[in-house]
């Protein structure tokens, strides 16, 4: 098989395969449209349940297993070595759509960047490109979500200034969740997303696996799904277990949090009359003038402070819980392509035992079969115990950087009331008479 | 006239006259059923013209009576308590009683203690009393019978709290009152046992005699005022003001405290979502936990907050949205009082006029046809008519003394009111304010704690683990 995409793992030692193109095949880009669906998931095509791989993989076991000894990596962030940011939005008018670019700076010391800094423009689509790679080519490593194609609930218009910055954000995460990555951040695939002018990154698309060959793979995956698997080793059942707990318990805190904005939004409705009012009054009052217009003021104050407040958590720890309900569906998409890479497996260790024509063809295939079982079950502990200590890392921080949003609002809210209680405790010793009683 | 109720008024050299009672009509008891009727305002009639008329004294006395401002804090000889609440069951109906302690060193008290029993119809007596013995005194609203909306249990605890909560208010503000705190009635109200009460009560004027002056009120409304003096006409547009932007207020207040409720409801799951998290992981458990924890504690400052101004300042705003209305009310019965005299006034004129067109016709036809000598006829004419002007002129007097009176009153109570409600409304804003502070305060601490806690887990675990 010739290709033309070779994926270079950073491992002495690996034989490179190239990955089974087929490039007479148009490649049907089914992600063209995809900024402009209504989606409340991200629907890719790119194959999240096929059991498609790459066969570059196709390394011994035992160096897969070295490659993924990432524990000892994860501390130093000292020798981080690529800085990737994303912002400025901006918009593209053509002839057919309008759609939003972002600025992708990469700033890097490693030495297979031809230079030490990028800037280049991409869109969403060109995110959901990159995302399907890796996955095809990992299909049992844990690839971050992407911020989902559309905001269903209060159909929030595409070109929002807020939906623009949320997705920005999230963008921003995503690459570098990959960058941060230590099998991701060395793809090919990645390097191009990061450095290639926009042109050139259009013709490297097309040559990917065309979609026939992705068909292929997707049937096959929908036969190994109905196979299902026989011997689940004990941990990836626990590991199941837990994808289903975490989920449900993210979902339940997402929406309960969403709600919570919600009343508060309402809420602020209300509070906003406050101060108004008390001004209003305050026209038609002489004596009384003072001290309602002091009310109004701290009301109005307290009613800045509060919307700062909302809005943060909405920006904030919302977007970080919501990424973490899409991770849950990823870790489940995860495990369903190990087991089918499994499913696989058995299926062809039975058909060797029952047939006995052609039995060193098969022979072979059930090998390369066992060695795509193994590879993917060890990458797949590794990138868990990666995930996890991420996802515990984000989670923490963000319920450290809600707590400190929380204290700096009390904080402010309290000294407007304070300064209230002051300036009346002045105003009765001013007027020499204690009027507070 | 006799009678037997006599409003001593504590003023020296001013003559008491009794309360024209009507002792034979049987008194109507239209509050019978206050408590259990479904009203959003006290319907006590607060637009009759009904007038003491022990409060005939010089207008002269009565200005130095009104000097109220120089009354201080200490001269305060007079306690008044309403508290614990209880449920009386009779075979007719069910209704709450409260308990009134009375605490005074005033010599027309026969102690310095007194405890009794009143229920909300017997304050609405009192106000009722106050009222017609003072038509241009601001009397302190009651709370009402009945909170519409919401449908409030008439027996529910917290209804009976903010109702409690009122009427001690009420009496408070009537012992504070340089008048009504000398009122018989209140006397009575202070120190009478039930059976006592109930006897006194039925010793005040008849339902119809209310209602005749009632009918005069609504006579007087329909002619209108002719020469409203400015500074009344000025009282009516800072009460319509005032009316407005309290009730503004009012509304306001309670829309946030009804939408915080319902934001309560929500942040109740928090918690407890965070808390079930937890039980599925390790190392993140601890974090989840005390997030848990925190969440529970603002949730309940915060349903804390909410109580304190629904049951603090919003019953204090919701007063003064009564008041508002009380001041109309008063404005308007001042007007009636007015146009009452004016009407008089006209009428007087009216009759001399007649008097003069009199003497000069002689409607000999009729008279010499019984009998009469013109002359004679034309005396005995002129006798009648002499009468009918002394009386009302003499009427006129009084009209003339009532109007003086009520509007001397009313300017002196007005400058009182003012202060007296400049002062609990920045009491209830300074109650405010330090509820807000310390609720914010707690809430600090809360999270401040949290934050101490996750530095002290990351040094204790060697790691810093937050990126």
């Amino acid at each position: 098989m010739s290709g033309s995409v070779v994926d270079h793992t950073v491992s002495s030692g690996n034989s490179s395969v190239a990955i089974p193109t087929d490039i007479s095949g148009q490649i049907l880009d089914l992600d063209e449209d995809d900024d402009l669906e209504v989606f409340s998931k991200d629907t890719s095509t790119t194959l999240t349940d096929g059991s498609s791989f790459n066969a570059s993989m196709q390394t011994s076991p035992a160096s897969m297993i070295n490659q993924y000894k990432l524990e000892e990596e994860e501390e130093d962030a000292d020798t981080k070595d690529i800085f990737v940011t994303v912002d400025n939005p901006e918009s593209h008018v053509t002839a057919i759509e309008t759609y939003i670019t972002y600025r992708v700076e990469t700033k890097t010391t490693r030495s297979e960047f031809d230079s030490s800094e990028f800037e280049v423009r991409r869109r969403y689509q060109d995110f959901l490109w990159l995302k399907g790679r890796l996955e095809e080519a990992h299909p049992t490593l844990i690839v971050h979500p992407l911020p989902e194609k559309f905001v269903m609930k209060g159909m929030v218009e595409r070109f929002n200034e807020d939906f623009i910055e949320t997705r920005r954000r999230a963008l921003h995460k995503f690459l570098n969740k990959i960058a941060q990555h230590p099998i991701f951040s060395s793809s090919e695939d990645f390097k191009i997303f990061l450095t290639a002018g926009t042109g050139e990154l259009t013709s490297h698309k097309k040559q990917g696996p065309g979609f026939l060959s992705r068909m292929g793979e997707t049937v096959k995956a929908v036969a190994a799904a109905v196979r299902g698997v026989r011997n689940r080793p004990q941990e990836f059942t626990d590991m199941q277990e837990y994808a289903e707990a975490f989920s449900q318990k993210i979902s339940s805190l997402d929406k309960i949090t969403q709600r919570i904005i919600r009343e508060q939004k309402e809420y602020l409705e209300e509070l906003k009359e406050c101060g108004p009012t008390y001004t209003l009054w305050s026209q038609s009052e002489e004596e009384l003038a003072e001290p309602l217009k002091n009310v109004a003021g701290c009301e109005d104050r307290c009613y800045k402070e509060t919307e700062e407040q909302v809005k943060h958590l909405n920006d904030h720890l919302i977007p970080v819980l919501h990424e973490y309900v899409l991770c849950a569906d990823t870790l489940k998409a995860v495990l369903r392509r190990r087991d089918n890479i499994q499913a696989d497996f058995e299926g062809k260790a039975e058909a060797l035992a029952t047939k006995k024509a052609d039995r060193d063809a098969m022979s072979d295939e059930l090998d390369k079969a066992e060695y795509r079982l193994e590879g993917a079950n060890n990458a797949l502990k590794s990138d868990w115990i990666r995930w996890q200590k991420v996802m515990r890392s984000d989670l923490r921080s963000a319920f450290i950087d809600t707590a400190e949003r929380n204290v700096s609002y009390y904080e402010k809210c309290l000294a407007v009331w304070e300064s209230f209680l002051q300036s009346q405790r002045t105003d009765a010793e001013g007027n020499g008479k204690v009027d507070s009683s």
